[in-house]
């Protein structure tokens, strides 16, 4: 009975260059000092920063192709007065070749993304610390070098032995002899030395190493204080000043474990504070409180009705075509709107302009290639990517009789084209789409799929002005079709349509000003579930509605102002207008009661007509004052209305829930939230804390009197409640980002609350009382750790904990007539119990030389370590007249997975 | 239907299911009504009972009925029989005073001992489709308990004519089933040759015309029974009644009905109570669940012989083993244990027993009768 799974996986990644590789990929590049130096920026994503008067009087050497960082730079630089020293990764100053230490602050320099926003230096006065330490001669043409020297404590001279002296990030490493000594061998180029001893203060050193040589180093007990510097990317001061911002990447996610070797990146920001889902299966997620239908989830700037396969347990877009993922859970940005709490917004990575790459992999559940390559050479890319499940084999795992008539698959595809025009100009194509398909006993199928097509244009009209422009239509279609017999063949059919537009400007007016405006048109079209006869002969009465169908506009614009450089503000306004488009039946209820047995009349709309008009303004607030340094303080405040609901009575969405658009009886949702957000980085930026607060209120949120059925219901209004909603929590979050050990431990406590009052007794839900919504979890804590003991072998693991769910339960027994049954609480009046996962991964990488042919890894992933039996449902049963209570666990036990994955 | 999204997840991902007990604290008191005025002429029965913990077990009869009430059933011409109460809890009425007739309504009225007025609403005879025909048919079933195929046959019925094409009319079966049980052992210790079981079906059958095109309702399953069955190792019948409910009891039966059949899934409807026909007048607050029901009924009882299509059902006896110990052995065992005996061997002082009653003692058995029922026609083997 017990099964213990052994998948294994081969993801198979080919990467062939079709590009000759001799031949220059750069060409003819006017060869001014700037534009090199930009064309350095692009290619290794950096901040150069420079004096301009040096850069007159040079000639900087121009690339003809690219090797690598370091040594594109050297040949840049190569007989120049200049001298390049790393402040980090992605930070690179100038300087002259004399002056080595930076105690001139750079950020008077200059660079092309423009002056460092603060003239605070970067170190007020230079020492051992922060000058960088040239080691060596240049010019030995080694590509390995020998650092080597003593240490000794400061005060008296003495060797120090067991000093751990560890180089970068601390992959290389070794320990000072009896005598002090050490001796490291490592490659030429700029490295971070750290010297670390138990009783003493750890130091660092920058050092430039060009061949063997030196460098001592005392330590002491005590040492002075340093200011500590924080360096970042425009990109991660976004996330520091943006509240309520995430950025996930998908290589991050696809190193640690995953379910059944399928890296899912929304399932992965479940980990991230204040982002939840009612349990396992559930199709969704819930930002701050807000249902799983206020999420707008963008693929490359088109929103998706459905965002995964197999009811929420497979990532609906193929890993490997992620380009980059932003959540934002607050602080939505002025030019997106129409869905209450959150904007998900991934874009797909496109082609590459220089050669043709072909990736693939096979996991015991799918099938996956990826192509992408050149049309014209840095000028067309393309992009083309299929995923399905290949085989029903692991179906066959699990010995139940009645898969022997069941089958389940599913599929996607994705494709882009980009173009670059000019520098100025760029254009995509790109198209999405995905089915999953369930045959149920051979006579019941269920199937849904996803559509999406989309055109971007981003223009860069003048120096100060640019242009964005999406033109997108959706897709989300929802079948059941049953053949029990060729009489009674049927099938029900729900059908989701948008097509959007959004234009948005940016328009540089000053260094404090930058102004957002633009519009959104959006035509939503609904066909509502359907009854339809699935074979001729099919003896049931036909059941079909018109379509539901509405116009959104917004017109947007917003400033962002950086009053100084420590304290900014983002002000932005948008107007919402709605309207219902005929035909439309509406119909009138006696003294304003809405419910079925009130109906007295039908109101008629005629085609082009309004049938429901609204409109109002959203206001997103947002400002951030950096109190230091590394510590940044952001307060926001806004209002978002949505007119497009899902409509369900169970507690977590699923394929069969109903979409409806707002009418007179179903208003728009409207959420106002405030939030208040700290966060401080640590460590020279490898550590960061954060402290998030906020509070959200929400009106006419969608809630159901008991029994709602939305299927065939042309009256969804009277078995809707438009409820009150409140949502409150704090989140915490440390993150330490580099290191052997690294990850981040998240934890939540929230709470979202609902009132559904009214005069009419079934739609006074509780006795008109706030009660927990149905994915209200007030603890969540996260953990992701990952230990990489060497450079070979790391470990990750993914703990989550959180509260129960709220359920509603029996509370007692009763006889009535011969039959037992069951008395039931208030609704969601208990929890489910507390969850609790663990995963863990292991990765074994075979030999990490660059040039080697093939480079493989091996991975042992544990889905649910401890076999903890989580609670998918609780049901209660009545046997022999016994009231039994049951529950079900959909992953009951460890599920191992080892993967194979190479690469040439 | 959203039942089946989660069964399709149990299948694929191989969900395991164990039991679960959650502590609900103390239950609110409340009073559960089920009666029943029918189209026949015969004694109509309102059970009062109690609502029990969850996980009560042999919650005693005063705890569980409520007694010493009084029962009222009143019709609009302004008739009242009281009913009386013959068993604790179950109140009847004699007969005479109050016979269900079409265009009548009738309201159930009651004073608990501790006062309170309980009303429901009024209510009347619906004219629907009859009980037509009973039959069976063979079938082999998959049994997730044994995990294999199980041979056995299902009981079925057909409806007579809906009276009117166009209503919806929404019926509830019950069944009785009753079968003859002969001891094991023939003792001259006990002196019942035989005794009759009767057990009364207590899930939910409830049928909703809505959906149905044709002019009668045609193969709707009752029960079934599978080879292991061994009620049917003597003689067995079954008795099908059909009750045509109103819509209002109908949804009453479907909520109970749903919240006793698989629920609690993320993907299921939110559970929630039924809504009776029966309120407190003397105080609104107080908690009541209860439904006074006014039905149509028709009945078909079916016999049904062993063997049936080929299969020999088991007997009920299978654990009747008999021990045969010395007088003086059996008296050491006597002390530790009840035993029963089912011979005494004089000449040599030697003991046949059985450890149970039922196998020399039918009567013992729950709602066992030793008369034979008068509609009762098996021969005896």
């Amino acid at each position: 009975m017990r099964r213990i799974l052994i998948l294994i996986i081969l993801t198979i990644n080919l990467s062939v260059s079709f590009a000759q590789k001799d031949s220059v990929s750069i060409e003819e590049i006017k060869n001014t000092n700037l534009e090199i130096l930009k064309q350095l920026e692009e290619t290794y994503d950096l901040t150069i920063y420079y004096r301009k008067d040096w850069l007159k009087t040079v000639e900087l050497n121009a690339l003809t192709s690219h090797k690598n960082l370091y040594s594109d730079i050297e040949i840049i630089l190569e007989n120049t007065q200049l001298q390049h020293h790393f402040v980090d990764d992605s930070t690179v100053v100038l300087s002259n070749v004399e002056k080595v230490d930076l105690s001139a602050s750079y950020y008077s320099f200059s660079s092309s993304k423009g002056t460092p926003e603060e003239e605070q230096p970067l170190i007020k006065e230079p020492n051992d610390e922060t000058r960088i330490h040239v080691v060596g001669v240049p010019g030995s043409g080694k590509r390995i070098a020998t650092l080597s020297g003593r240490l000794t404590e400061s005060s008296s001279g003495q060797p120090i032995i067991g000093v751990s002296i560890l180089v970068d990030e601390g992959n290389i490493g070794t320990v000072t002899d009896e005598d002090g000594y050490y001796k490291i061998n490592i490659p030429v180029g700029y490295h971070v030395v750290t010297y670390q001893h138990i009783a003493l203060q750890p130091t660092i050193r920058k050092i430039e190493l060009y061949s063997n040589g030196s460098l001592n180093v005392s330590l002491a007990e005590t040492s002075t204080y340093i200011d500590e510097v924080v360096v970042m990317s425009e990109k991660q001061k976004k996330e520091r000043e943006v509240l309520g911002f995430e950025r996930l990447d998908v290589k991050d996610v696809a190193e640690l474990p995953s379910f059944m070797g399928e890296p899912d990146i929304i399932k992965h920001s479940l980990l991230l504070p204040g982002i939840q889902s009612a349990g396992e299966g559930d199709m969704s997620f819930n930002v701050r409180g807000g249902k799983g239908d206020q999420n707008l989830i963008l693929i490359d700037g088109m929103h998706t009705y459905s965002h995964n396969h197999f009811f929420g347990f497979f990532p609906g877009i193929n890993p490997n075509s992620i380009g980059e993922a932003e959540l934002y859970k607050a602080s939505l940005p002025v030019e997106y709107g129409s869905k209450l709490s959150s904007v998900y917004d991934i874009s797909i990575q496109p082609g590459d302009l220089d050669e043709l790459n072909v990736v693939g992999g096979v996991s015991p559940v799918t099938a996956n290639i990826t192509v992408d390559g050149p049309i014209l050479k840095d000028k067309i890319s393309y992009s083309l990517g299929a995923r399905g499940t290949y085989s029903d084999w692991v179906l066959d795992e699990f010995a139940v009789e009645e898969l022997e008539n069941s089958s389940a698959g599913f599929y996607d595809y994705q494709g882009k084209v980009n173009y670059l025009v000019n520098s100025d100009l760029s254009a995509s194509v790109f198209f999405y789409g995905s089915n999953d398909e369930f045959l149920f006993h051979q006579d019941t199928t269920y199937a849904f799929s996803n559509m999406i097509g989309s055109a971007n244009i981003n223009y860069q009209i003048n120096e100060k002005t640019s242009l964005k422009t999406t033109i997108g239509y959706t897709n989300y279609n929802s079948s059941r079709e049953e053949i029990p017999t060729l009489e009674k063949a049927s099938m029900r059919e729900q059908i989701v349509q948008d097509w959007k537009l959004n234009t948005a400007f940016r328009y540089f007016y000053n260094n404090k000003h930058t102004i957002k405006y633009g519009l959104e048109v959006t035509y939503n079209k609904i066909t509502p579930w359907s009854l339809y006869k699935a074979s001729d002969e099919s003896a049931i009465t036909p059941l079909e509605f018109d379509d539901e169908k509405a116009l959104q506009g917004a017109l947007f614009i917003g400033d962002e102002y950086k009053i100084n450089p420590k304290f900014s503000v983002n002000l932005g306004i948008r107007y919402v207008a709605y309207s219902l488009l005929g035909p439309f039946d509406e119909y009138v209820y006696q003294d304003g009661a809405v419910i079925t047995t009130n109906i007295t009349d039908t109101t008629h709309y005629s085609s082009g007509e309004s049938a429901y008009f609204d409109s109002g303004l959203e206001l997103r607030l947002s400002a951030s004052y950096k109190l230091a340094y590394n510590q940044y303080l952001n307060i926001g405040y806004d209002r978002n209305r949505q007119y497009i609901h899902s409509l369900t009575n169970s507690m977590a969405a699923s394929p069969v829930d109903s979409w409806k658009l707002s009418n007179e009886y179903i208003p728009p949702q409207i959420s106002d939230h405030v939030s208040l957000g700290y966060n401080i980085d640590i460590n020279r930026g490898s550590s960061f804390l954060s402290v998030d607060l906020y509070y959200k209120k929400m009106h006419n949120i969608k809630d159901y009197i008991n029994g709602s059925n939305f299927e065939f219901n042309t009256h969804a209004e009277t078995e809707i409640v438009n409820a009150e909603g409140k949502s409150y929590g704090i989140e915490l979050m440390a993150k330490r980002n580099k290191g052997r050990i690294n990850g981040f431990i998240s934890y939540t406590y929230s709470r979202t609350l609902i009132k559904s009052e009214s005069e009419i007794a079934e739609k006074n839900i509780n006795d008109g009382e706030y009660y927990p919504a149905s994915f209200d979890k007030p603890h969540n804590l996260s953990l992701v750790l990952n230990v990489e003991p060497t450079r070979r072998l790391v470990l990750s693991n993914v703990i989550n904990y959180s509260s129960g769910v709220p359920i509603t339960l029996p509370v007692s027994k009763i006889q009535i007539g011969d039959t037992y049954t069951v008395i039931y609480s208030d609704r969601n009046e208990y929890r489910i119990p507390d969850y609790f996962r663990w995963d863990i991964s292991l990765t074994y990488k075979g030999n990490l030389k660059k040039n080697k042919l093939l480079r493989s890894s091996w991975t042992l992933s544990v889905y649910n370590v401890t076999g903890r039996m989580n609670a998918y449902s609780i049901y209660y049963k009545n046997v022999d007249n016994r009231i039994e209570g049951y529950k079900l666990s959909i992953f009951g036990e460890p599920i191992p997975t080892l993967t194979y994955k190479f690469e040439f | 239907m959203k039942n089946t999204i989660i069964y399709i997840l149990i299948l694929f991902l191989g969900a395991c299911t164990e039991p679960y007990y959650q502590e609900t604290p103390d239950y609110e008191e409340m009073l559960i009504i089920y009666g029943r005025i029918t189209d026949q002429d015969e004694k109509y029965t309102v059970e009062l009972t109690r609502a029990m913990g969850l996980y009560d077990e042999n919650v005693s009869d005063e705890e569980l009925y409520e007694t010493g009430a009084v029962v009222m059933i009143t019709d609009n011409s302004g008739n009242t029989e009281t009913l009386v109460e013959e068993e604790p809890g179950t109140y009847r009425t004699s007969g005479n005073n109050i016979i269900g007739t079409y265009g009548e309504s009738y309201t159930l009225r009651i004073i608990t001992d501790d006062g309170e007025e309980y009303e429901s609403e009024p209510v009347s005879l619906i004219i629907g489709p009859e009980l037509d025909t009973v039959y069976t048919e063979y079938n082999e079933l998959y049994s997730f308990e044994s995990q294999e195929y199980v041979k056995g046959f299902g009981v079925k019925i057909n409806t007579g004519q809906f009276p009117e094409k166009s209503k919806n009319y929404y019926l509830k079966w019950e069944y009785e089933e009753i079968w003859q049980l002969t001891p094991y052992w023939n003792t001259q210790y006990f002196d019942h040759d035989h005794c009759w079981i009767t057990e009364q079906s207590n899930n939910i059958l409830i049928f909703n015309t809505e959906d149905i095109d044709n002019n009668q309702l045609n193969d709707i399953s009752i029960l079934n029974i599978n080879e292991n069955n061994y009620r049917l190792y003597e003689g067995y019948s079954v008795l099908i009644r059909q009750y045509v409910i109103g819509e209002s009891e109908y949804e009453f039966w479907r909520i109970m009905k749903q919240n006793i059949m698989d629920n609690g899934g993320i993907m299921d409807n939110v559970p929630y109570n039924p809504v009776g026909n029966i309120s407190c007048t003397s105080n609104p607050e107080k908690k009541v669940l209860g439904f006074f029901s006014a039905a149509s009924v028709s009945g078909k009882r079916t016999f049904f012989p062993n063997p049936m299509y080929e299969i020999e059902f088991p007997t009920f006896n299978e654990r009747c083993k008999s021990t045969r110990v010395s007088l003086r052995y059996y008296n050491y065992l006597k002390e530790k244990q009840t035993l029963y005996v089912v011979h005494f061997d004089e000449l040599l002082e030697e003991v046949v027993f059985t450890r149970q009653r039922y196998c020399v003692d039918c009567s013992v058995i729950e709602n066992s009768k030793v008369v034979e029922p008068d509609y009762w026609n098996y021969k005896i083997y």
